[in-house]
């Protein structure tokens, strides 16, 4: 079977049209390194430059990293980002090492440092696995990254209820709230994964604060 | 630019300020010139100041023209300067900008440039758990960062030992870090420049 009909049946789906980066997805679902994968389709003779991957939520959610991650400026920072722990964890792999900080469980230093980063020119994606995470680094959000405009991209999740509910204080959904709290910053719900690549590239482009949610429910499908 | 030309400086805003003409809060230096003189003399115009909500002479001192910073003033945004072509920032939230130091700290290591962040703090955030955070991670990874505390002991009106328990400052254990702190008292209030303006 070539590398796309594998990567296909990977993804329980046709590969027809076209997100992320072909190499990185398939080195992700078939468990290869990119490098062999290049070798592969060398063997092959096969085109892949125009290949299209259907791609569900949790490889959008990769591509998308691999994406924003070709920016040198970019570093992904927060805990679970070089090390295993969430669900964010898993869509990080291909990261270069360089470019994930593993930081300690402090919410208001994390987004306060991603910040201050900002403005020396890098380009934080500051990772709170979950929303009841965020509301620690609230005075952040609202007071200055809301108000001093950097360019970083708060990744948040929305925890997921099954195959265990965590409880209350795992699984809130604050996205209208912070909404209204910070009236300067975008705000997105990434509901499905055909958003998430084009909003990661739309929150690289826009040069001020975005806020992705995703939720953890739907990396299971 | 020196101690006089600094107090003058404080002293027509407070004159604009007491003549009604700058309708927002103000929180005026005083007493404190020759203190921040010394500790400008290290500060180099590539160099990071983060600040609260009293920010004027280190503005001035960092070489924001005072044209500049009066216009600033005027529009009121006194109490969370911003002038990025000069590296300063402040904020009206007690401890905000103190995280943000640390990361722009962690920048100038991470690119490996020769430029330093001076954090300027009072002494009621130096004893916030935030600046605890801060100042640790700067001494474990070993960033470029100065901590001045700027102790008038009070914090608005309330003092801050009696409020803390402590008799004096406790100091953090970061020995790499270089703390400078020094104590002043200003003629003006916490807010305003004559009497104390409730807002």
């Amino acid at each position: 079977m070539k590398i796309a009909e594998r990567v296909e049946a990977a993804l329980y789906g046709t590969v027809h049209h076209r997100e992320g980066d072909f190499l990185a997805v398939a080195a992700e679902v078939l468990g290869m390194t990119q490098e062999d994968v290049d070798l592969e389709i060398a063997r092959e003779r096969s085109d892949v430059s125009n290949l299209t991957v259907r791609m569900n939520y949790r490889q959008a959610l990769v591509a998308a990293m691999l994406e924003v991650a070709q920016d040198p400026n970019v570093v992904f920072m927060g805990q679970g980002v070089r090390d295993p722990g969430t669900f964010m964890s898993t869509t990080l792999t291909h990261v270069p090492m360089a470019q994930r900080l593993e930081l300690p469980v402090a919410e208001e230093l994390q987004l306060g440092m991603s910040i201050g980063m900002a403005l020396t020119g890098y380009v934080s994606v500051s990772v709170f696995p979950r929303w009841n995470f965020f509301v620690v680094a609230a005075s952040q959000a609202i007071n200055h990254l809301d108000k001093m405009q950097p360019h970083v991209i708060v990744r948040v999740g929305v925890g997921s209820t099954t195959p265990l509910y965590p409880g209350p204080q795992h699984v809130g959904d604050f996205s209208e709230a912070f909404r209204l709290l910070m009236p300067n910053t975008t705000i997105v719900r990434l509901e499905n994964a055909e958003s998430v690549v084009s909003e990661y590239r739309a929150a690289l482009n826009r040069k001020g604060p975005t806020v992705l949610v995703e939720f953890a429910d739907r990396y299971a499908g | 630019m020196n101690k006089d030309e600094l107090i003058a400086f404080e002293t027509s805003i407070a004159d604009e300020f007491n003549a009604g003409k700058i309708p927002y809060p103000i929180h005026l230096d005083n007493g404190n010139e020759d203190a921040l003189i010394d500790v400008f003399k290290s500060v180099k115009p590539k160099d990071w100041v983060f600040g609260s909500w009293r920010l004027h002479y280190k503005a001035l001192l960092k070489g924001v023209p005072p044209d500049e910073l009066r216009a600033a003033i005027r529009r009121g945004e006194s109490m969370a300067l911003r002038f990025d072509e000069h590296r300063l920032y402040g904020s009206a939230i007690v401890g905000g900008t103190v995280p943000i130091a640390l990361g722009t700290a962690l920048s100038i290591k991470r690119r490996g440039r020769q430029e330093h962040v001076w954090l300027f703090v009072g002494d009621m955030v130096w004893h916030s758990g935030i600046l605890h955070e801060t100042m640790k991670y700067a001494e474990n990874f070993d960033l470029p960062m100065t901590v001045v505390v700027e102790d008038n002991g009070v914090s608005v009106c309330t003092d801050t030992r009696e409020v803390w328990g402590v008799d004096r400052p406790i100091l953090c254990n970061t020995p790499g870090i270089e703390i400078i702190r020094y104590q002043y008292r200003s003629k003006y209030p916490h807010a305003g420049a004559g009497q104390r303006v409730q807002f």
